[in-house]
């Protein structure tokens, strides 16, 4: 059938079974827009910024492992998409943007609202787009929604001139086609890894993102038990392993815990799956691991011998590798090291002693979401202190339960985020736990919550100060606290009525549950201002430079 | 131990090849000591030639994050002992009546062409690889080089 641009693009998200796309409207994108209208079977979230629509989109990918989709117009629209594919491509997260651009003839030219959106983004993206004839568009498509979930997953951008979304051109359906697995790895290599497993003394699992992208908790679970392994996660990997479990050790690396660091000092095989091993877990890359082998389990091979040099190294698919190691390795037991382990973990508990009698600490609030929501409900957050100590003391249970930008780092992130993932997860709790400095980057999409009545809970951490940088000052620059005390007049009380929103206060220890109760059960978009104390550090901590193996315990 | 790798990259000839590759290499921190595109048989698929400074590290990320770029088909890290290298030079040199003769002389015993005889300068062209291209520049030193290019290596494989 013959359809213009625009009809193709909706078509192929339909194809793609896409229901939800976040965006924002502008002159570049007017004929998607119109087509838009006449397409209700697409609903589309008018966010308050191009970056909102961004993090909603990686939000929405990353809780229900379905492709993102945002939509912004050329120029600014477009580069205000570029801060979330960033961070959806540090963290491997699949999402597709396409922008709108001037027409092919005004290209080049400087033309209003023109910016080389491909140039820009290339670096922040898996690949990108300028599509250039009407008829490559529907391939474009399907291929860009190929790459950004296939291999390790990440963002692609498609730029579509405005003449490309007006020109009409010949169209076919096409369903897509199933991914194919990735190979399985070298066989070589493979008998090694089993060989090594089963020679080992005292094991280590460490987990990664890639268990939850690739799908691999439950094989995760199974290869702890057979190995018999103390496991950790990474931040990405928060929730990839069940951390009621007993073999669940915590964080490893500048906020990991004492416990988690013991194991990688005293093991003499870590088996890394899905990990890149970043700089925030390796600490000083000299001593991260000195004292064991490494065995590391990924689909991207750049990963291997990036940061950290590794003994096996096994190309593909976790769960594949999992199962595949799940038959080939026998029931082993390891009592005298899982002993050693479960002796630690009662030594160097993480504790969070209250500041003052009837305080808030952020231990008792998180553990107070997580009697009230449990493994349903989906914790999204921003970044710093709150960020850690969302990870540290909520217990997740399952995969995709915690949404985070663990990569880049992006303060902002996390309601836009909270928005996809309650969109793609409509019967969930959803709660974003935020600090006040990240609060104030992207609260404007406190009014896309109102709007469509999206009932996400935002958490205010609020201690009135830059709460990570601080920490830092307080211990490497002397408490000269350069700008991070905020001191800000908002009252966040009429900001939430403003925005049309409930509002909820948490100034002492004993109104934390009742509070949170009450603002999950309005079952509304509700800010709930918690007051915590200005001096809470984040604990254990490993200073720059320093070995993953001596954290501070104490400041 | 540092030392220059020849790395031969073979990929779909889409617009903005050469900008992915290059962003690649400035965000990866890679330091390109010669670059050149080259046409292959196909015009839909190029070829690109490298050459870069670094470690055995180094040369393993080179090579398996181009392979991550989608448009890259290929990428081959080139064993010296067993391709062969061409680079190109084109060199202005000055030139007097009592030089001319030696000039040639130089010129003949590379193998190298004179493209244009003027009264004042000569310009030489000669292809080899950067040893011998080296050794020629150094020879024509003393005469005077007004302008000199060069072009990075290609290769192929014996």
């Amino acid at each position: 059938m013959q359809l213009n641009g625009s009809e193709i693009i909706l078509q192929c998200l339909l194809e793609q079974k896409v229901d939800t796309i976040f965006g924002y409207p502008g002159g570049a994108v007017l004929n998607i827009y119109d087509a838009l209208y006449k397409c209700p079977q697409l609903r589309h979230v008018l966010v308050a910024h191009e970056q909102g629509a961004a993090h909603a989109a990686d939000g929405y990918a990353r809780s229900t492992g379905r492709v993102g989709v945002c939509l912004a117009t050329s120029g600014p629209g477009a580069t205000n998409l570029v801060t979330g594919l960033a961070t959806a491509y540090m963290d491997s997260s699949p999402v597709v943007a396409i922008t709108g651009n001037v027409t092919s003839a005004q290209l080049g030219l400087d033309s209003f609202q023109e910016v080389d959106i491909t140039g820009v983004t290339m670096p922040v993206t898996k690949h990108n787009f300028l599509v250039r004839r009407v008829e490559d568009l529907a391939g474009i498509i399907r291929t860009a929604f190929t790459i950004a979930n296939t291999g390790r997953k990440g963002p692609v951008l498609i730029d579509v001139p405005k003449d490309i979304t007006a020109a009409v051109c010949e169209y076919t359906p096409v369903s897509p086609e199933p991914v194919p697995e990735p190979p399985m790895p070298d066989q070589g290599w493979y008998l090694k890894a089993v060989e090594m497993v089963r020679e080992a003394k005292r094991p280590f699992i460490y987990a990664g993102g890639g268990v939850i992208s690739a799908g691999a908790a439950e094989e995760l679970s199974a290869f702890a038990k057979k190995v018999d392994a103390p496991v950790s996660c990474s931040l990405m990997c928060q929730g990839g392993f069940d951390q009621a479990d007993p073999r669940y050790v915590g964080m490893l690396g500048m906020h990991g815990t004492k416990t988690a660091s013991c194991c990688i000092r005293d093991c003499d095989l870590l088996i890394a799956v899905g990990t890149r091993f970043s700089d925030r877990v390796t600490c000083d890359t000299g001593t991260f691991g000195r004292n064991c082998r490494i065995l590391q389990i990924d689909i991207d091979p750049a990963e291997f011998n990036k940061n950290v040099r590794v003994d096996i190294r096994l190309k593909g698919n976790a769960r594949a590798i999992l199962a595949a190691l799940n038959k080939s390795i026998p029931q082993l037991r390891h009592a005298e090291w899982m002993g050693q382990v479960g002796a630690w973990q009662p030594e160097y508990p993480l504790a969070q002693p209250a500041p003052a009698e009837g305080a808030v600490t952020p231990k008792a609030v998180m553990e107070a979401l997580y009697a009230i929501g449990g493994e349903d409900m989906i914790l999204s957050t921003e970044v710093g202190q709150h960020q850690m100590w969302a990870a540290e003391y909520f217990t997740f249970r399952r995969p995709r339960q915690f949404i985070t930008s663990g990569g880049l780092g992006t303060m902002g992130f996390g309601l836009g985020a909270a928005i996809g993932a309650q969109l793609g997860n409509p019967d969930r709790l959803v709660v974003n736990v935020a600090g006040d400095g990240s609060f104030y980057m992207n609260m404007n999409e406190l009014s896309t919550a109102a709007k469509y009545n999206i009932p996400v809970v935002e958490l205010l951490m609020n201690n009135g100060v830059l709460g990570m940088v601080r920490q830092w000052q307080n211990l490497f620059y002397g408490k000269r606290y350069s700008q991070t005390t905020l001191e800000k007049k908002t009252d966040f009380q009429k900001l939430a009525e403003g925005f049309g929103i409930r509002y909820f206060e948490i100034n002492t220890a004993e109104e934390i549950a009742p509070v949170l109760q009450a603002a999950v059960g309005c079952k509304e978009p509700a800010l709930v201002n918690c007051r915590i104390n200005q001096d809470l550090n984040v604990l254990p901590m490993v200073p720059g430079g320093s070995s993953v193996e001596q954290p501070l315990l104490e400041m | 131990m540092e030392k220059d790798i020849l790395v031969k990259v073979t990929a779909r000839n889409n617009p903005g090849l050469l900008q992915r590759v290059c962003a690649l290499f400035s965000r990866r921190f890679f330091n390109i000591v010669s670059i050149v595109a080259a046409q292959s048989q196909d015009p839909a698929v190029s070829h690109i030639f490298i050459v870069v400074r670094g470690d055995e590290r180094i040369s393993r990320q080179v090579e398996k994050q181009l392979d991550k770029l989608y448009d890259v088909l290929e990428v081959a890290i080139l064993d010296p002992s067993r391709a062969v290298k061409r680079e190109h030079l084109m060199v202005k040199v000055g030139r007097t009546e009592e030089s001319g003769s030696k000039l040639i002389e130089i010129a003949n015993a590379f193998h190298a062409a004179v493209l244009h005889a003027g009264p004042e300068t000569m310009i030489l062209e000669l292809s080899g690889d950067s040893r011998t291209l080296d050794s020629f520049a150094e020879l024509l030193q003393p005469f005077g080089i007004r302008e000199m290019l060069r072009t990075g290596a290609m290769a192929m494989t014996i």
